[in-house]
């Protein structure tokens, strides 16, 4: 979109990027076409939507969505994740990616209209300033009720670096987010509230080799459902089950990382949830776009057997939790959903409202007060503004020396001291502090190109290395990263997993594919963050981590940077 | 913890209904076993899990809050916290398993067992915590042992719970109709401990 322009668009090959999707695509497209030193709510950062290899087919778990950018958060390159419904739409209508370019110069804001006949651009001002619940319920009405949307809130509208992208899931709430590093506000940079998805008339994406892919899918399915944990624990009780596990091993942050355990923890727990889900009429076991067969997610409703939010996930209940002295499980589900509703991304804004409650602005643990907050952040009031742009800033503004940021990004819920591969993950990754980013691993992977004693200290940087290799390679298949655990201790589920991708291609993929494929995405987006910036000095954690000791175990992050430094050599 | 001189209050239940008290071993309870012997040898001498069962299930274990790797090393001491879970999530979740992988990851947190045995073998108390699949599981086996909890932690365990009614039903054999009044009487006896059996 042009200065003054009506905004256009065009239909293009793949080309150069054939062979790539989520985010190896979001990547490729952002390395390649936005100037590494441009601000992020310029005209010339892009924000690419791309669904991964596998979406739009039969394949379970491959449901989630990739977003691209230059982040306004981290100001190095960003791929933020989300489930819900439009990956599968979005490939299903044959779209390898969306990508949203330019500014207009006006104060319009458009709604894109994308279905089996082409595309449309609209202004739809009726839009502004709406949380996303209301905005996708007008397009609802008007569309009908089987479209997926993606959008903002007002969050993302004020361009507030903490604001998330939403998209809808099954039964058609903005509850799921690409919440990490700002994406809403590039979203909102370029004026565009609404992306609308309806893949009527259109069908799922047939493979090459449908009997193969039927046979892969079957075996990958079986892997899933006999793991413990993406088979019983994950759809029992979500990803907050592990807040008593992170607090029994004293690696639960609590009052801005002071502590590593909460006394108010099982009041919060993923087992004290799923119970009070049952009895209010809620749901434990959901998943949050169809072909999902772990369905960690949830409903959770009040007292009275009212929607209140989707299941708050493990990384909202902590920050708005344990980082903030909170005990209120119903206050926290209510927090989760006015921060969907106004688009922000529920780790950043917690930690957000902790630094808040650091400075004294509010008390730690009064829930109230911080609700109060985010609706300063609605409002759009300067201190919700502060609060708005997440950690880094609202540490910057009211003082304060400990402040839990990587790359500009809050750190999640895990303390790097007490478990420190993560706080490796934590330093290194491309993305800021980013708990998913090292999250799989696969026992094959792991051994390719050598095999490292674990046990040995400088196997956490091999480590962790891996697992960002994996991970990488994993997100551009629009997977959910939750196969990870079955690919881990099942191996016929990660040669189910390549075998899906083959048969769907008509290719011959093997584990060292893989692992190249996840080696180009890491160097592809080092290149970029050096070329924004990024020296290893970025890459490491606050110097808090190192000297000060977090009981019970009163241990320090003691990783030596020089360690840290290797991470990405190969 | 439990004093040599305390009384406890005693409730038993019926077996079919320790399902309702899953959630009060997230708290931690404590329980009265052989202490000195390793995790494996209580869990399986004492409580009458099978190793098969161990194995298989339980996958993620705490001892004083550090993980364990090798359960027929690490011997339980008196007044010790042994917490209990399936497989976890997540890269944490992954790291934080028994003999995993990723173990290295938490090097510096993880239980390792001195040379010798902390005291000698007797009957003492441990708290136990059960988490996720697991309390479903194993809380109503070890409930046949009878647990011990404070009076306060229990009448705020039930003031929260969605099922305070099936749980004071429980206690009180169906002859107590109003759970406020038993949480009441709970509050009246702070200072004690509720031992509740199942049997």
């Amino acid at each position: 979109m042009g200065a003054g322009e009506s905004p256009t668009f065009q239909v293009s090959p793949l080309g150069e990027f054939a062979g790539l999707g989520g985010r190896g695509l979001t990547s490729a497209v952002i390395a390649a076409e936005v100037p590494p030193t441009c601000h992020p709510l310029s005209a010339e950062n892009k924000l690419v939507i791309a669904p991964g290899l596998l979406s739009g087919t039969m394949a379970a778990m491959s449901g989630r969505l990739s977003i691209g950018c230059k982040s306004p958060l981290t100001g190095g390159i960003k791929e933020s994740n989300a489930g819900g419904q439009p990956a599968q739409v979005l490939a299903r209508l044959g779209y390898a990616a969306v990508v949203l370019e330019g500014k207009p110069k006006r104060d319009d804001l458009f709604r894109i209209i994308i279905n089996k006949d082409g595309v449309k651009i609209e202004v739809d001002n009726s839009l502004k300033g709406l949380g996303n619940y209301a905005a996708v319920e007008r397009m609802r009405k008007e569309f009908g009720d089987h479209i997926v949307c993606i959008s903002i809130g007002q969050a993302g509208e004020m361009r507030l670096t903490a604001s998330s992208i939403a998209c809808t899931d099954m039964e058609g709430r903005p509850a799921r987010h690409a919440g990490r590093g700002g994406p809403g506000a590039v979203m909102g940079s370029k004026c565009v509230k609404m992306i609308v998805l309806d893949d009527t008339g259109m069908s799922t994406r047939q493979p090459r080799d449908p009997e193969k892919f039927r046979a892969a899918n079957k075996i990958f399915i079986e892997g899933l459902r006999k793991h413990a944990v993406t088979g019983e624990a994950l759809p029992a009780y979500g990803t907050n089950v592990l807040t008593n596990i992170l607090n029994e091993a004293g690696g639960y942050p609590t009052y801005n990382f002071k502590e590593g355990r909460f006394a108010g923890a099982s009041k919060i727990s993923g087992e004290t949830m799923a119970s009070l889900e049952a009895a209010r009429g809620g749901m434990a076991t959901h998943g949050c776009h169809r072909g999902c067969v772990i369905r960690c997610s949830g409903i959770y409703n009040d007292k009275d057997g009212h929607f209140v939010s989707k299941q708050p996930e493990y990384e909202t209940v902590w920050s708005h939790g344990g980082h903030c002295g909170i005990d209120d499980i119903d206050k926290i589900a209510r927090m989760d959903f006015i921060e969907d509703d106004i688009g922000l991304d529920t780790i950043e804004t917690g930690v957000a409202l902790g630094l808040a409650m650091e400075a004294g602005l509010v008390k730690y643990g009064d829930a109230d007060a911080a609700i109060d907050l985010l609706k300063e952040i609605e409002k759009g009031t300067p201190l919700g503004r502060i609060i708005g742009s997440g950690a880094a800033v609202t540490g910057r503004v009211f003082g304060l020396d400990r402040v839990p940021v990587v790359k500009g990004q809050a750190i999640p819920a895990y303390d790097p001291r007490a478990v420190k591969g993560l706080g490796v993950t934590y330093a290194t990754s491309t993305m800021g502090a980013d708990h998913t980013a090292g999250y799989a691993t696969a026992t094959n992977i792991l051994k390719v190109g050598g095999f490292v004693d674990p046990l040995k200290p400088e196997g956490q940087v091999e480590l962790s290395r891996n697992l960002q290799i994996a991970t990488a390679a994993i997100d551009s298949t629009g997977m959910c990263v939750f196969v990870a655990f079955a690919l881990m201790d099942i191996p016929e589920t990660f040669t189910a997993l390549i075998d899906m991708l083959n048969s769907l291609y008509g290719i011959d993929l093997t584990p060292d594919n893989v692992v190249e494929l996840g080696q180009k995405i890491l160097k592809i987006e080092r290149d970029f963050n050096a070329k924004a910036g990024f020296t290893k000095e970025h890459d490491r954690l606050p110097a808090f981590f190192k000297a000060q000791a977090v009981p019970p175990h009163n241990v320090t992050f003691d990783v030596p940077d020089e360690e840290l430094d290797k991470v990405f050599n190969f | 913890m439990l004093g040599p001189h305390a009384k406890p209050l005693r409730f038993e239940i019926n077996e079919e209904e320790a399902q309702h008290f899953a959630l009060l071993f997230q708290h931690g309870v404590f329980i009265r076993c052989t202490t000195g012997v390793t995790i494996e040898e209580l869990l399986v001498a004492h409580f009458g899990f099978t190793r098969d069962y161990l194995e298989k299930r339980l996958t993620t274990v705490f001892l004083d809050g550090a993980p364990v790797d090798d359960i027929s090393e690490a011997p339980v001491g008196d007044g010790m916290a042994l917490a209990l879970s399936s497989s976890m999530p997540g890269l944490a979740g992954a790291t934080l398993r028994r003999k995993g992988t990723l173990s290295s990851m938490r090097r510096s947190i993880t239980y390792h067992h001195e040379d010798g045995r902390p005291a000698p073998v007797h009957a003492g108390h441990i708290t136990i915590k059960l988490f996720n699949i697991l309390a479903q599981e194993m809380g109503p086996i070890l409930m046949k042992h009878g647990i011990c909890i404070d009076a306060l932690k229990l009448a705020e365990f039930i003031r929260l719970s969605p099922q305070k009614v099936q749980l004071v039903s429980a206690m009180g054999k169906n002859t107590i109709k109003d759970p406020e009044e038993f949480i009441r009487m709970l509050e009246q006896h702070a200072s004690r401990k509720v031992e509740i059996v199942a049997g």
